[in-house]
């Protein structure tokens, strides 16, 4: 046995293969770590000067091992079982997919109250919108947009700030009395009715069904109205009652994308809510999103005749001019050309008791 | 380091020495590794595993250095085979075998195609594959197979025939009996 560990086997079966051997890792491993016996050692530098191809695998075996030397600057402790294993890739592609998954059912679970949660935020949201109306670019567009006499939105309140229609700039939204918010210019609304309107100009009214068979459906844009009364939120219906103090969220969706723009109508007058300030203009749909507006409406004092939220769908930029004018009783000239405005328009009927 | 000692039910010496230890072999084990899994992100998770495997062995290895050297090679070698496993990565320990066939011509040689020795390795029962391995990948001798893998010369000839056997059954050199 002695006799046998005279010489490593593998340079002992490098000469029998006629003087091409090669030396184990583990044998080298062995003569770095000081673990061979004297003759061991002798018969492997032997080996080593007799063969050049030995001789150069050692050196390269010699220098990588220096390379990997254990050093505090490059190499660490482990700190414990499977602390490595989180830079595994499939660990992290598990939790990739967990996150992903947990994510997924958060939405889905949280739907309702990630819709609802700008809601209650709805007085700050007011004020913010407010304070943006003061920079409204187009502030001809604003002037020409009287008030509804009823209804009013914070966008609305922001127009007649920068028109200075209004009561005081500093007036909180909230306290605002409608009356006090150009009266004058919503008295000599048509007296028509709104059944009248709708059947015959604006086209059928849809009605909407539950949130998510609204959602659900196809390529068809759909619009969701949400009422907020006395804290509880429910899913409001055209042509549902609303009392003072009830706030509406608006929201859209539209599978193919392209710009909408939403107003408030009430007989001919034509109120832009969204958006409400710059260039009047359509604003972009993401394809396949649901869209928050931002802000709320809130429903002050009594309505004395009905109103419509009306969301115009487009595949190309409307200006508030041509929706107006495509909304409002024209001329038939005008008429047939403006009402090709939207490819798209839906309506939600307010009324108020 | 004291939290392990105490999570390990061993006293902080004991973590001490099995910490020198691992700063010794680190050349070692890392070399044998990258060898096998090609992969510093790999490399680092079987590294991981060996330490502690060391950690929790150490106390209870009896014999000398150079047994506890045979032993921490085949740990290593245990772990990387293990890491592969578990990312059914087994073509870079294929690739591995046929660069080490390339730069020394060895006894490898008989076979013709690295997809023998990759479907013929796969197919083989853990220990006999090791073997295997120790035997293209590494050149070692069925004497040194036999005294890392704590075996008989004679169970590891058996294994290293019964391969080639294998082998050449597989590349219908031989009929299967």
């Amino acid at each position: 046995m002695k006799t046998e560990r005279m010489e490593p086997p593998d340079v002992r079966r490098g000469r029998e293969q006629g003087g091409h051997g090669r030396l184990s890792e583990y044998q080298m491993s062995r003569y770095m770590l000081g673990l061979m016996n004297e003759g061991e050692r002798s018969a492997f530098e032997v080996m080593l000067k007799m063969d050049e191809a030995v001789c150069a695998q050692f050196q390269r075996f010699q220098a990588s091992w220096e390379a990997e030397r254990f050093d505090e600057r490059r190499h660490r402790m482990p700190v414990f079982p499977g602390a490595s294993s989180i830079q595994n890739r499939r660990v992290w592609g598990i939790l990739r997919a967990s996150m992903a998954v947990a994510v997924l059912g958060l939405v889905l679970w949280g739907s309702r109250s990630v819709f609802w949660m700008p809601l209650e935020m709805g007085p700050r949201v007011q004020g913010y919108l407010v304070d943006a109306g003061r920079d409204l670019a187009d502030a001809k567009d604003a002037r020409n947009t009287p008030a509804p006499d009823t209804m009013r939105t914070s966008g609305v309140g922001a127009a007649k700030k920068a028109n200075g229609v209004g009561a005081k700039k500093s007036e909180p939204m909230r306290t605002k009395k409608a009356e006090d918010v150009g009266a004058k210019k919503s008295e000599p609304m048509q007296t028509k009715k709104s059944e009248d309107v709708g059947t015959k100009k604006i086209g059928p009214m849809r009605t909407k069904g539950s949130v998510d068979r609204v959602w659900a459906s196809g390529t068809e844009p759909t619009m969701v109205v949400a009422l907020m009364r006395g804290g509880k939120i429910t899913q409001a219906r055209s042509g549902q009652h609303f009392l003072k103090g009830d706030r509406l969220r608006l929201a859209h969706r539209w599978e193919r994308g392209g710009y909408v723009f939403w107003v408030h109508r009430q007989g001919k007058t034509v109120t832009p809510l969204y958006p409400r300030e710059g260039k009047m203009e359509s604003v972009q749909v993401v394809s396949g999103e649901m869209m928050l507006l931002p802000g709320s409406l809130e429903v002050s004092g009594d309505g004395r005749e009905e109103e419509w939220l009306v969301a115009c769908f487009s595949r190309r930029p409307v200006s508030l001019g041509r929706l107006r004018a495509a909304l409002v009783s024209l001329p038939k000239k005008m008429d047939r050309h403006a009402l090709s405005v939207c490819d798209h328009r839906l309506h939600f009927l307010v009324r108020r008791e | 380091m004291k939290w392990i000692a105490r999570w390990l039910g061993e006293d902080r010496g004991q973590y001490a020495e099995a910490e020198a230890l691992y700063r010794r072999y680190h050349p070692m084990m890392r070399r044998r590794c990258r060898r096998i899994l090609r992969d510093e992100v790999l490399v680092d998770d079987a590294m991981q595993e060996s330490f502690w495997a060391l950690c929790r062995g150490y106390g209870r290895f009896q014999g000398n250095e150079g047994q506890l050297m045979a032993w921490l090679y085949r740990v290593t070698t245990s772990h990387c085979l293990k890491v592969l496993e578990r990312e059914r990565r087994w073509d870079r320990v294929v690739e591995a075998v046929c660069e080490e066939r390339a730069m020394f011509g060895s006894d490898v040689g008989e076979f013709e195609s690295d997809v023998v020795v990759r479907e013929v390795l796969l197919k083989l029962p853990p220990l006999q594959r090791e073997a295997v391995l120790y035997w293209l990948l590494d050149g070692m001798a069925q004497e040194e197979i036999a005294e890392v893998m704590g075996t008989t010369r004679h169970q590891v000839r058996q294994w290293l025939s019964s391969f080639a056997q294998k082998a050449k059954i597989w590349m219908g050199l031989e009929e299967r009996v």
